[in-house]
């Protein structure tokens, strides 16, 4: 079903941008972990009622009451979307876009493995990578929060704020995977792959400014990752993760089919 | 014998007449089968649709029996392939990538890749990224015929060569043909295919003019001799009186296209008591106009 050599050099070819976003992920969670402080929450929070539209389009909102909510508010609004968003724009352009654009996949597709083989070893590696980078941050996070703040963090929460997290990720995964499965150049990739994830970024962005702009949150994907909702523990995120879920096996599975009928200009 | 490779009517249209239409011929096993053609005439279009990296708008193309886009990996395991654009992974050692692809093939013998790697003398050590032209096209030639496959096509199989290389790499296509290799390449260098192949297709304009043997299109083609006459005066009584085929004059040089009748038509030329000499062979470009009729360019 997958070709081991193929998998082995999709490991190596990314372990570089693996570990540079992700020191700069574990750098960021700890020093947030590192600056909670109930009496800075306060500062902030003042800061939120000074400027509120600059601090809300960061996604920053809300009152930290404990670790876990500083943790969503600081980290959860913009940072763990963006560094991720940037690692997969990557990660599809070195597993596949990169091989279609400069005619590569010939030498891959001149062997017998079929083009299902090669699509699904490279989707494949995809996944495991930002599974990697997401299994890898969750347990930053809860040795940083131990150690800095013995028993504050409720681990329970944060695993799941950090499941539906992973889940936003792969699917922002298999836009820019579909995307680079139907594109031939570089240019269209960037344009759609890249582009429409950063769209929905800006675009939620924008909704968190509340007032009549918050209808704009129908029309972005990251609705489907109600980060203050997840850590309240009220539970009722079923219906986003199964949305999440489906869209995922829908964008995988349309990109992997496209790209054994697609021509391919190599 | 059997056809190996099949090739069917296809018709691959990219608008404003580029592309392949109507693209038919076979190669039998174990023939060396050229495929002539000028840039952009549709020779790597075609074997695109070989490769099962494209699939034909209308027609059929296949190798060992099996459709080339739906049983392209079945296919695979017996077909060794050169692309006419390099391209490989440009951040790995030639070295690994060499390696990378012999697992991707499955081939665990690596004595056929050290003895090419010795035949074209190369040193694989380097980044990908860093080699030459020639270098890029020496990785391609041994990842092409690591495994000893069955088939192989090469893609403009010795751009980039230098003329030792080209001759080693003839050497390897004979070898090759003795052993009982199905092999297609394309050039554009019509040399390079007489000495190694038995047949050949003639693309022009995506289409197919000729297949024919190579030994009897060697035949037709015509040699040009370029003359130069003591004076202007003798070139001009040449052109009335030795009844040789004078395409132009200009001054005292002559140029005469002739077929065969070597002996003879030196003899004519020695007696005008030439001064210099150069014989040439007909381009390509013109055997095309030759035999099949000066059509519309393009």
């Amino acid at each position: 079903m997958i070709s081991i050599p193929l998998l082995k050099r999709n490991m190596a070819c990314c372990l570089k941008p693996f570990l540079i976003i992700f020191a700069v992920l574990c750098m960021y969670t700890v020093v947030i972990i590192y600056m909670y402080d109930p009496k800075m929450a306060d500062m902030l929070k003042q800061y939120q009622n000074m400027m509120p539209g600059v601090m809300a389009a960061a996604g920053m909102t809300g009152v930290a009451s404990s670790l876990l909510e500083w943790i969503q508010i600081y980290l959860y609004g913009f940072l763990m979307l963006l560094f991720p968003l940037i690692f997969i724009i990557i990660l599809v352009q070195k597993l596949i876009m990169g091989y279609i654009d400069n005619g590569s996949m010939a030498s891959l597709l001149a062997t017998q493995n079929s083009r299902r083989k090669i699509i699904v070893t490279q989707a494949l590696s995809l996944i495991l990578w930002i599974v990697i980078l997401m299994s890898g941050i969750t347990i930053v996070g809860i040795v940083g929060g131990q150690v800095m703040f013995p028993d504050e963090l409720q681990i329970k929460n944060y695993i799941i704020l950090n499941g539906s997290t992973l889940l936003m990720q792969l699917l922002i995964s298999g836009i820019a995977f579909l995307t680079a499965c139907i594109c031939s150049q570089y240019k269209n990739y960037y344009m759609f792959g890249a582009g429409i994830p950063l769209l929905f970024f800006l675009i939620q962005a924008i909704s968190n400014i509340g007032g009549k702009l918050e209808n704009l949150k129908y029309i972005t994907i990251y609705t489907l990752l109600p980060t203050s909702k997840i850590i309240s523990g009220e539970g009722g995120i079923l219906f986003q993760n199964m949305t999440m879920i489906v869209l995922i096996v829908l964008l995988f599975g349309s990109g992997i089919w496209w790209f054994c009928r697609r021509d391919l200009a190599l | 014998m059997n056809d190996v490779i099949e090739l069917e009517n296809i018709t691959k249209d990219y608008g404003n007449g580029k592309g392949v239409f109507n693209v038919s011929f076979s190669v039998k096993e174990g023939e060396v089968f050229g495929y002539l053609g000028p840039n952009g005439a549709g020779k790597s279009t075609t074997i695109r649709q070989l490769m099962g990296f494209i699939r034909p708008q209308k027609g059929e193309c296949r190798i060992c029996g099996k459709d080339c886009f739906l049983e392209a990996s079945e296919i695979k395991k017996d077909v060794g392939y050169l692309a006419g654009e390099l391209s490989f992974i440009e951040d790995m050692t030639g070295k690994k990538f060499i390696e990378f692809i012999a697992k991707m093939k499955g081939v665990t013998d690596f004595g056929r890749t050290k003895e090419l790697l010795d035949r074209f003398e190369l040193n694989p050590k380097g980044k990908i990224k860093r080699m030459s032209k020639g270098m890029k096209q020496k990785v391609g030639l041994v990842c092409a015929f690591m495994g000893n496959p069955k088939v192989v096509i090469l893609d403009e199989p010795t751009s980039g060569l230098d003329p030792l290389m080209q001759n080693r790499f003839v050497e390897l296509i004979l070898e090759e043909k003795k052993k009982g290799t199905t092999i297609l390449m394309s050039s554009h260098i019509f040399e390079e295919i007489e000495k190694t192949c038995d047949r050949t297709a003639i693309i022009r304009a995506g289409r197919i003019v000729a297949v024919e043997d190579i030994k009897s299109l060697s035949e037709k083609r015509n040699k040009v001799y370029k003359i130069t006459l003591p004076n202007a005066k003798i070139a001009e009584k040449f052109e009335k009186e030795s009844g040789m085929i004078v395409k132009e004059r200009i001054g005292n040089c002559i140029q005469c296209i002739v077929k065969d009748k070597v002996a003879d038509t030196l003899k004519t030329i020695a007696e005008y008591q030439p001064v210099d000499l150069e014989i040439k062979t007909q381009s390509l470009e013109e055997i095309f106009m030759h035999f099949y009729g000066e059509e519309e360019d393009g």
